[in-house]
Order: C-alpha cells, then structure tokens, then sequence
C-alpha cells in the first residue's frame, strides 16, 4: 500500500512538474504560507471583478413609495431593508412636504424573517383648512399667515406600526424558502463532477503526512526542506485552487443556467399580508389627531407560490428537509426559464382597506368671534394599485412603474367630500441604497369643500434603504 | 484571509466540527467531504447548524473538505464558514479555521479545509 502511494505520488509529481511550466509565473514563492498561496490563486482576478460589480450594480430590487403620508403609493412595501426613508415634495398637496422614516425590526419570537416596522412620518405643518376658513374673508389671508408662524417642524407627526405576516405562502423572507432553494441548489452541485481541487489536495495530504516539519497551512513552502517535495507541495497548492476556482465557476454558470439567478425574483414576487396601526399628532392649528388601521394585501403574479404548484408532490416532499431533490430540478429550470421575463417583471397588484378617525376638534379666537367646533368624524379609503418593473431599462430592474386608485368616504363629516384619487409613480434607482420616486396625482376634486374641481399635483422625492432586517 | 485550511499529524480520534455564522441569512452553504479511501458525505446547511457537521478523524486518513456557498439575494450578505479540529482529549488542535465571505446576485464561492491525520496513532 505504501510503495503504491509512493508510486503514484512520483508519477503525479512528474505530470505536474510539466503542467507547471505553464503556471510558473503565476505559482506560490518559497516565502508564500500554503494557505495564503491557495486563497490568492483560487481569488485571482474574481476579487477585482466583485468589487467592481458591487460598486457598479445598482440594487435590482426598486420597491417604490410606501409611505403612510404619501398620496402615491406602491405595490410593494418593503420590510427588508433594516433602516429606510423617503424625503418627498408636493407641488398641489394637502400635506405638502415630508419626511418618512422606516426602521424594520426582526421578531426572531415570532419565527424566522418576521419583520415588525415602525414608522415616523413629519409632515411640514401648515393651518388647518377648516381654521383657515373660519375666519371672514378680509382679514382670513393675514390671519391665517400670523397663525403659521406659531408652527413648528414638530407639530405634524405620525407614528405607524405594520406587522407583515410571514408563512410559507406570505413574506419575502428568503428563510420562508430556504429548504427548496437548498434543495435545488444541493441537486444541482451534485450533477457536476466533484472539485478536482479536493484530489490534488488529497495528494498534498499525502505528501505531508511525510513531513513532520509542516504542521499546518499557516507555514511558508521554505519550512519544507527537500526541494523536490517543496516544489510539489506548491503544484499541489496551485492545481488545487485553480480547480476550485474553475468549479466555482462551473457552479455559478449552471445555477443560472438553471434558473437559479433568478430564486430571488421568485421569492420578490412572494404576496405579503400586513397590517399597519398609526396615530397622527397634531398640534391644535394644523388640525385634530387621528387614528388610522389599514389593511393591506398585495401579490406578484409568478412567485414561489406558483413555483410549488408546478414542481409536484415529489418534489415538494423532498425538498422539506433541504436535502438534494432531483425530483426539483428538471420542473424548477423550465418553469423558471419558460416565465423569466414574466418574474423578473414583477408584475403586482396591492388592495387595502383603510381606516381613519379623527378626533373631535375646537378652535376659539374671541377677537375674530370664531368659535369653531367639529364631532369626531370616520373616513374609509379603499384603494387598489398595480405595479411592475419595467424591463426595456438597461438594468431591468432598476425603474418600477406603480399606477393607483382610491376611493375615499368621509360621509359623516360636513366640511369634507368624497372623492376619487389616481396616481401614477415612477421610481427610479440612483445606486444600492437611494432611489428617486416622481409622480402625478389627479383628485376628482379637493378634500374640502369649496375646494377646486379639480386637483393635480406633481411629487418628487429620494427614498434610502440602508442594511438588511432578515 | 485564506480560504484554505490545513491540520497535519491530526491525532487518531479527533473531529472536525463544520459551523457556521450566522446560522441563517441570504445565502446557501453545503459542504462535501472526502476521504482519501473514497468515502464521501455531504452537509446541508440545516445540518451544519443543526450540528450534525462533525467528521470522525482516524488514522491514517486524509480528509478534504470542500465549502460551497451561494448568495441568491440582491443584496450583499456575509456568512462566516469555520472548521474546528478537537483532539480526543478535548483541546483545540492548531489555529480553527474562520473565514468571512459576503456576496450577492447568485455569487458562488467556496473554500477548503485539509486534515492529514498522524500515520501512527
């Protein structure tokens, strides 16, 4: 047995002193460690090109405004990003400008990817309408600009909280699905030939456990004495983290070969259920406080809900435990590959239901006899938005278009009207963590009465997303 | 920070315990082991946190270990890959291995771990 391994060592050395002719100029120096020679041969030029895509890329997933305080609105919230906002301007707006903070909150109690997001919203106070015209038409101009000085930044503010319900089949948490792309994933590794990086180093093993001076791979090639076995070790080294590297790559090209580049999409286009709470702060000039409940459902079209539909029962049954599945792959690749245009647009539709009470209110100004008293009063917004990608950009997914309408019932207060609301919101990504929402919103008329007929308004803004929840 | 390990005149009985950190995140680890007698065993993640990521070191064998891990998010995600050598007695054998990756976009990156056992126990 030993003569054997000793034989095939030899003859393994010679193949190799040949083969390293070719990779000299490239190979480990008697002062390289083992290891370090490996690492910078298996990384090669790929540490140049990461970290050219991770600057270059920009972020694929553009989720569009999903602010509380926004008359535009998204098909997608999103409950990923650790900490995020959106800085918005209103030409025509009953709220005009704002800034909205997001910050999701991991509920590990809960189960995994549960996110729990808390809200601050700070709207630019101004007086409220009903204030505003409570005072008679001559002095109401200057009266009304004496009042808003009295306004502060802080006079406006809301705090809401949304819990996203997370299962198998709501949530984009990537956890919710782990099991079938490791599955997949598993299936796929093992239709390729193993590493050949595992067998050179299976001879290095060999080598070594001859050398009694090399304990381990922190050690340079010159602790190695005999300049012949010196000179394998490192054609070893060098083989062995050039057949990682190319596995690596063999890995990564079948993955996407299969379908697998685009898992992501899948689980992107995942529905989400959530509920969010709010209460609206108000100082006494900018209006009553409220309290807002919205419910809202929304859902992509190709997701792995879908998915699981196709791969059959098999399948499905052998993927529960995240072992390999074969029975995966074959359905999985050509689903995915037969709808990657379609998933990778995100098309997606978002219902809600909202909501809103706002407290009785009274305002007294003796001098200007203005004794103004308004009941607490109920509002009901239902809404309805679709949204998708639009992939004729270059980079797909970095321009979302989200068009909406909503219908808001306020029958109970006098002063107000119902109306119907439309808009359409472009969001455009700038780099990984900003993005650039601009919209139109068209009201059949104004919140008030006596308000115009008719109401357009053009909204600009810069959303941030910084760091990961789950 | 290399992406290879290497423990040599391991003592007969020692294990090699795979983990990793954190334990769940935006990526997908599997190892595969192989034994210079042709045996081989494969991990899944879920295994490896579960702890059932622990190979039986006896002499005179040599052992490889080959990470392979995939990041299918769109944003950046970090894991850390280790491997730990334990002597029969219980004490760490030379320097656990621990190496950080991050990457995104479908990425697929591996490292490897080699134990040469001693030839005499």
């Amino acid at each position: 047995m030993k003569m054997k391994r000793k034989g095939f060592t030899l003859a393994f050395a010679c193949l190799i002193s040949i083969a390293r002719v070719a990779v000299a100029q490239e190979g480990c120096s008697d002062t390289d460690k083992l290891v370090d020679c490996w690492t910078r041969l298996y990384l090669g030029p790929q540490v140049t090109d990461a970290a050219a895509v991770a600057a270059d890329e920009l972020q694929k997933k553009t989720t569009g405004i999903d602010s509380f305080a926004s008359d535009l609105s998204s098909t997608i919230k999103n409950f990923l990003p650790f900490f995020g906002g959106l800085i918005e301007s209103q030409t025509v707006s009953d709220n005009g400008n704002t800034l909205t903070i997001n910050l999701n909150l991991p509920f590990p109690q809960l189960g995994k990817g549960r996110t729990f997001q808390a809200q601050g919203i700070f709207r630019k106070p101004v007086l409220f309408e009903d204030v505003r015209k409570a005072f008679p038409e001559p002095v109401r101009a200057t009266r009304a600009e004496e009042l808003e000085k009295k306004l502060n930044d802080l006079d406006d503010a809301s705090l809401v909280f949304s819990y996203n319900v997370v299962t198998a089949r709501t949530g984009r948490s990537f956890e919710q699905h782990r099991n079938l792309h490791s599955a997949i994933f598993q299936a796929m590794i093992n239709q390729i030939p193993p590493p050949q990086s595992e067998r050179f180093l299976q001879q290095l093993g060999l080598l070594i456990q001859e050398l009694p001076e090399i304990t381990s791979g922190s050690q340079q090639f010159s602790s190695i004495q005999d300049e012949g076995k010196k000179a394998l070790a490192k054609s070893l080294i060098e083989h062995s983290a050039r057949a990682a590297s190319e596995h690596r790559e063999a890995v990564e090209k079948l993955a996407n070969d299969k379908g697998l580049d685009i898992f992501a999409d899948l689980v992107n286009n995942q529905p989400q259920f959530y509920t969010s709470v709010g209460y609206r702060s108000r100082q006494d000039l900018v209006g009553p406080d409220q309290l807002t409940a919205k419910l809202t459902y929304e859902k992509g079209f190709f997701n792995i809900n879908a998915l699981r539909g196709k791969l059959g029962k098999n399948c499905l049954a052998a993927a529960a435990s995240g072992a390999a599945a074969p029975a995966c792959l074959a359905p999985y690749s050509d689903w995915v590959n037969d709808n990657r245009e379609r998933i990778k647009a995100d098309e997606r539709i978002s219902i809600s239901i909202q909501y809103t009470k706002d407290d009785s209110y009274s305002f007294q100004q003796a001098a200007d006899h203005i004794d103004l008293r308004l009941p607490t009063s109920h509002e009901l917004v239902a809404s309805f938005s679709y949204g998708r990608y639009l992939m004729f950009t270059k980079d797909g997914q970095n321009t979302r278009l989200d068009i909406s309408a909503m219908y808001e019932d306020v029958s109970n207060d006098a002063s107000r009207r119902d109306r119907g609301v439309g808009s359409i919101t472009l969001t455009r990504k700038i780099n990984n963590s900003m993005s650039l929402p601009i919209g139109l919103v068209y009201a059949n008329h104004g919140k008030f009465l006596g308000e115009v007929d008719k109401e357009l308004s053009a909204h600009f803004g810069l959303k941030f997303n910084l760091g990961q929840a789950n | 920070m290399p992406r290879l390990a290497i423990w040599n005149r391991v003592p007969d009985g020692s294990t090699l315990k795979l983990a990793i950190d954190p334990a769940t995140g935006n990526f997908d680890v599997s190892a595969r082991m192989l034994r210079d007698d042709g045996k081989t065993a494969t991990f899944t993640q879920q295994q490896i946190v579960a702890g059932q990521g622990k190979i039986d070191l006896v002499s005179p064998r040599i052992y490889t270990v080959t990470y392979i891990v995939r990041f299918p998010g769109a944003q950046n995600a970090t894991v850390t890959l280790q491997g730990i050598v334990t002597k029969p007695g219980g004490g760490i054998f030379g320097d656990p291995f621990s190496e950080t990756i991050t990457g995104k976009g479908g990425r697929v990156e591996e490292a490897a771990l080699l134990a040469v056992t001693r030839k005499t126990p």
